[in-house]
């Protein structure tokens, strides 16, 4: 199973983005940290993170509306987008999910495992791409 | 007693009708006893006249046998007395006799041929020279008194008038009242004589007279022989009643010469006979006043009275009675007013919308918050089927789909929908979209209920509907609230807890070793922080009942193992052993509830045992079947829970002291939001315990058909 090797992380809060950045750092992973997500699409394309992390309460834009604009640029759309967030009331968590993100990790979450967590919903996503491309290849 | 007008009237009427009646029955009774008394004197008088004319035959008879004799001898005279006996065919005759007429020169001739050819001593008395002499010749008398033989009748004034009476028209004639017997024993007597005459020389002369004697006291005991004794007859001689013309007194008391004689009828009668009259007078004795008595009419009259009294009585308890009756009426109508009164007060005066329908869902009733709620006025929606017009359609479409399937049988997506479990003696309660007059939607709590009758019938359904859009704005900005506060702990806490995590975790080699207990402290209150905020949110999604959750069959015996296994690490922190006590069967291991919420429940049970067991302890895990229910007990050995704490285990949080445990405090949601889960997976929950330790149990239904539980 194939693991993260660019991550790309939108918080806003700038203690949870220490420890982000030492979750990190622990792991063979190159990342980005920002709490600003208005050039969200450019970052992205500069950056080409493999699975994106973001928060979703931000004082200049939110999840969501990061996530949107990463959606409506097909360059950026097929960027598999988790949410972390304390807000996990069960609409609350079937919103995120209706909207197209891949997963939801709750707040406060496990330093230890965090990047654990992401690789396994990482490598299902890539599972999921492979088998559905053989798929496609045998149907054709 | 009071007495009204209309009692009055009734005594009044009553007394007067019974008074009328009375006098009407005494007249016609009193009539009926005239008429009846008239006939029977009538009878007496024909009698007495009878009797008489056959007496007068009698001396009749005896006067042709004189006169077809010249000469009468005595056998002769003896032999035809004896021929007529006179004492059983004419009862009351004294003296039947023969008296001749002598004139005064002839006595002494005659007296020597009475001696010679009837009787020896034979004489004409009372003495003493007369112009002529009526001397009795023969005579038979009854009380066989011979005295009466030679004796003048014409010295008796009243014997001779009727005599030369007699003589003067040639017929019979009657004596008036003579008394007849022995001085002292004189009765009231007459005579009544016929002349008998010979031919001389082809002339009548007076030969004497056939006299009869008669006892008035046996001639009337004769006649009144089988008459009416309840009658009096009284008879005089003439024409004027007095003391000495009378003849016969029945009873005695001389009711014609009383002037204040009270008999109740009287009548006077002149008999005229022979020349001579009598008057008969007649009174009703005390036993034709019986037999005629008013008793019939007074108890006519004292029934009317007592009916009247009686009707009155009667009136007077039944005005009582209806006047109780329609006291307790009034009081019954005032207090009905003053309950439909305070009915109409709260059905009016209060915000929640309430409409009933009878059974094919016509509007009832449609109180004013109905009205304002909706903006339908009561006009327009009573007696008409329109509760789809208020409801959302979509709603009535799912919402009979969910109860067809839940209750086994279509329930058709209109009125059925509101009523189909109350029908089943289920009242219901749920949230619905009212649809307004102007389209305008808003959401109501609506409760319905059925209204039975004294039968136990169901009368009407009542639905009472409240507004929950403020109720929602309040949710939503508790909501709001709660996720905002639990966001901004959260934040906070996901730093403290990621910093703790990396410290203990990652950089545990270079922290110094004298400050990793403060470390693992930290950690441990930064996880129970995430915990105290994760129960509130949790308990507050079950207090707003948002906290909906499948019920579905669940495999208890594998959650056990799986909790079990799951709570390994932490019980061994605490020195603790978890053991499984699995004694359910293998088809019958799977509970009605929600695979999360009772791995909650459990996980709950689980740690709160390992924590509050000694060391070296064991928490026992048991699962059982007991009549269709499946228990689980989680059962310790630890030192039990107080006994000031028993009955509030269960209450938000609350938590024993535990100060001699030296445990980890919990948040005190725990059991709270156990015993709610379990509540709404259709379970019961409880404890036992003492010194040796505790056990929790809970039960659940087994797995029967799918379920949604709100």
């Amino acid at each position: 199973m194939k693991s993260i090797e660019r991550i790309m992380c939108w918080e806003d809060d700038l203690s949870i983005q220490i420890v982000l950045q030492y979750v990190f750092e622990m792991q063979p992973v190159k990342f980005l940290l920002s709490d600003d997500g208005r050039e969200a699409v450019k970052m992205a394309l500069d950056f080409q993170p493999d699975l994106i992390l973001m928060d979703v309460m931000m004082p200049f834009l939110d999840g969501p509306t990061i996530f949107k604009s990463l959606q409506n640029d097909f360059r950026t759309s097929k960027i598999p987008v988790v949410f972390m967030t304390a807000r996990i009331q069960p609409q609350e968590l079937r919103d995120y999910l209706a909207l197209g993100v891949k997963d939801v990790i709750a707040k406060p979450f496990d330093p230890m495992t965090l990047f654990a967590q992401l690789n396994q919903i990482y490598g299902e996503l890539r599972d999921e791409r492979v088998m559905s491309g053989l798929q496609k290849r045998s149907s054709e | 007693m009071k007495i009204n007008k209309f009692q009055i009237l009734i005594l009044i009427t009553g007394f007067s009708f019974s008074g009328i009646v009375y006098h009407i029955s005494k007249n016609y009774v009193q009539k009926i006893g005239q008429k009846q008394f008239e006939l029977q004197v009538e009878e007496i008088r024909q009698i007495i006249v009878e009797r008489l004319h056959k007496d007068k035959g009698l001396i009749r008879s005896t006067k042709a046998m004189f006169e077809s004799t010249r000469y009468t001898t005595k056998e002769e005279w003896e032999k035809y007395v004896r021929v007529l006996e006179i004492e059983l065919h004419h009862p009351g005759l004294a003296e039947l006799g023969f008296v001749s007429y002598v004139s005064g020169n002839k006595k002494d001739h005659f007296v020597k041929k009475a001696r010679s050819s009837i009787e020896p001593s034979y004489q004409i008395w009372p003495m003493g020279e007369r112009a002529d002499y009526f001397p009795m010749l023969f005579v038979e008398s009854v009380t066989k008194n011979t005295t009466a033989l030679g004796f003048d009748i014409g010295s008796d004034p009243v014997l001779r008038a009727a005599a030369l009476q007699a003589h003067n028209t040639g017929r019979s004639a009657m004596s008036g009242r003579i008394d007849y017997g022995p001085e002292n024993e004189k009765v009231p007597a007459f005579m009544i004589c016929l002349p008998v005459y010979k031919i001389v020389k082809n002339h009548e002369v007076l030969k004497g007279w056939v006299i009869g004697t008669f006892l008035m006291e046996d001639l009337m005991s004769e006649i009144k022989r089988g008459l009416d004794a309840s009658i009096d007859v009284e008879i005089y001689d003439g024409t004027i009643p007095n003391r000495n013309t009378m003849m016969y007194d029945g009873d005695g008391l001389g009711h014609a010469l009383n002037p204040a004689d009270h008999s109740l009828f009287k009548q006077r009668i002149v008999i005229p006979f022979a020349g001579h009259n009598w008057t008969l007078y007649a009174t009703t004795g005390p036993v034709f006043s019986e037999i005629t008595n008013q008793t019939g009419s007074i108890l006519i009259l004292i029934a009317g009275i007592l009916l009247t009294v009686l009707l009155s009585v009667l009136y007077h308890v039944q005005s009582a009675t209806k006047r109780r009756a329609e006291n307790i009426a009034q009081e019954m109508t005032s207090e009905l007013a003053d309950a439909l009164a305070i009915n109409e007060a709260i059905l009016n005066g209060t915000n929640c919308a309430i409409i009933s329908v009878d059974f094919t869902g016509t509007i009832l009733t449609f109180n004013a918050a109905a009205s304002r709620m909706l903006g339908y006025s009561a006009e327009e929606m009573l007696g008409k089927k329109a509760l789809r017009s208020i409801h959302d359609p979509h709603e009535i479409e799912v919402r009979a789909q969910e109860l067809s399937k839940e209750l086994g049988f279509e329930v058709q997506p209109g009125f059925e929908v509101f009523v189909a479990k109350v029908k089943m003696g289920v009242a219901e309660e749920r949230q619905w979209t009212y649809v307004r007059k102007d389209g305008s939607c808003f959401p109501v709590l609506l409760s319905v209920t059925s209204i039975m009758g004294a039968d136990g019938e169901i009368l009407r359904f009542m639905g009472v509907a409240s507004d929950m859009t403020e109720q929602q704005k309040i949710n939503q900005i508790k909501n709001e609230f709660i996720s905002t506060v639990s966001h901004e702990l959260r934040t906070p806490l996901t730093s403290i807890k990621g910093s703790l995590g990396l410290i203990s975790g990652a950089f545990s080699d270079v922290f110094p070793e004298a400050a990793k207990p403060l470390l693992k402290v930290a950690l441990a209150n930064s996880e129970r922080l995430v915990r105290l905020v994760d129960d509130i949110l949790d308990f507050e999604k079950l207090e707003l009942g948002k906290a909906n959750f499948q019920i579905e069959p669940v495999d208890v015996s594998l959650l056990i193992r799986e909790v079990a296994a799951d709570h390994m690490t932490y019980a061994q922190d605490y020195k603790v052993s978890i053991e499984i006590e699995d004694l359910l069967p293998k088809n019958s291991n799977k509970v009605m509830g929600n695979r999360d919420r009772l791995n909650q429940v459990l996980a709950n049970l689980i740690s709160n045992a390992v924590k509050f067991s000694p060391q070296n302890g064991r928490v026992l895990v048991r699962a059982s079947l007991n009549a269709q229910k499946v228990c689980i007990q989680v059962i310790d050995n630890g030192s039990g829970i107080p006994e000031d704490f028993k009955d509030r285990v269960f209450q938000k949080f609350a938590q024993a002291h535990v100060s001699h445990s030296g445990k980890t405090h919990g948040t005190g949601l725990g059991l709270s939001i156990s015993k709610t889960l379990v509540e709404k997976m259709g379970g019961t929950i409880g404890f036992n315990s003492s010194e040796h330790g505790t056990e929790f149990y809970f039960n659940l239904n087994l797995a029967e058909d799918l379920n949604e539980i709100h």
